[in-house]
């Protein structure tokens, strides 16, 4: 059984969803082990008969995680990407900023988590007392 | 002074001036006006406008920051009353948890002019800190604006075509035919 999933097909209207990634922490599992298993995964999908593999040993440890990216190095997590780019047209800016500011422009946008009850008009005053 | 309520597709004309809720704006997630604020950064990015920046605007954004960080050490609600003491007898706590919310601003400012955006600082001149000192006043009487809000809107006035803001009180403003060739762009909650 491979403990990877496929990547879904990005439209222009639709970010990039990465595939679940098995992070393994304690050093049973390696890079060069996970590589192996995309190419049997691959393979597999392509018809091409592949053995039965054994993964009990190691599944205790296998943490998976999974995000969107939004930009090239920068992932984050399904539910930050509604938070902070969920409604925004990034696909249609992306296309007009070049790709350093569009890095920059994600990266800064909804960077501190914020509330619903915040009046930032109200908050941006300098206090007089 | 022409008065437009943002929506995406709504054209920006350069250069821009930003009020400092608008930047906070963009910067926090969540609140009512975070969707028009970071679409309309990201109108100003795409379009390649010049961004106008002013300290007046640096200093609002730290405030805010600050108080959202207060808000936030004590778990209070997002209306809760914070002065300059409150911030004096709790600086350090603030800074200890979240000094790296303070640097936000600056970082993303350091990013656009890196990656080639146009960002100016105003006041520029001897001659237009002048300026802008004669107007401010005049704003303050005619506007019934706060010496900040007036400040940007003198800053505005000098140096922009654009003015984008969150705060009401400008709609006021625009009516008026005090400064008549200056576009107010006004966010409102998505």
């Amino acid at each position: 059984m491979s403990t990877l999933t496929p990547v879904t097909v990005r439209t222009p209207q639709q970010p990039r969803t990465i595939p679940d990634v098995s992070i393994m922490h304690n050093g049973h599992g390696d890079v060069g082990e996970q590589f192996n298993e995309a190419v049997r995964y691959g393979a597999a999908t392509l018809g091409f008969k592949q053995p039965e593999t054994t993964l009990t040993q190691r599944q205790p440890a296998i943490q998976p995680i999974s995000g969107v990216v939004v930009a090239p190095g920068i992932m984050v997590s399904a539910a930050e990407y509604q938070e902070r780019y969920g409604g925004i047209d990034l696909e249609g800016l992306r296309q007009r900023m070049n790709p350093a500011v569009y890095k920059a422009f994600v990266r800064f946008i909804g960077s501190i988590p914020g509330r619903e009850d915040l009046d930032v008009t109200i908050i941006s005053d300098i206090p007089e007392d | 002074m022409p008065l437009t309520t943002w929506r995406p597709g709504t054209v920006l004309n350069s250069p821009a001036y930003l009020d400092a809720n608008v930047l906070v704006g963009a910067t926090v997630s969540k609140h009512r006006l975070y969707k028009h604020a970071a679409e309309v950064i990201g109108e100003l990015l795409a379009s390649g406008a010049t961004i106008l920046m002013s300290l007046l605007t640096v200093q609002e954004s730290l405030w805010a920051i600050t108080r959202l960080s207060y808000y936030d050490l004590f778990r209070y609600g997002g209306n809760q009353h914070f002065t300059k003491d409150i911030y004096r007898r709790h600086c350090d706590k603030i800074f200890e948890k979240y000094g790296n919310r303070m640097s936000a601003v600056h970082s993303a400012l350091e990013a656009w002019t890196e990656a080639g955006v146009p960002v100016a600082w105003v006041a520029k001149t001897d001659s237009d800190f002048l300026r802008v000192s004669e107007l401010t006043p005049r704003y303050m009487r005619e506007c019934r604006l706060t010496p900040g809000d007036a400040a940007h809107l003198a800053l505005a006035k000098t140096y922009a075509r654009t003015f984008i803001t969150g705060d009401s009180h400008f709609k006021e403003v625009a009516q008026s035919d005090l400064v008549e060739d200056l576009v107010v762009v006004h966010l409102t909650g998505a």
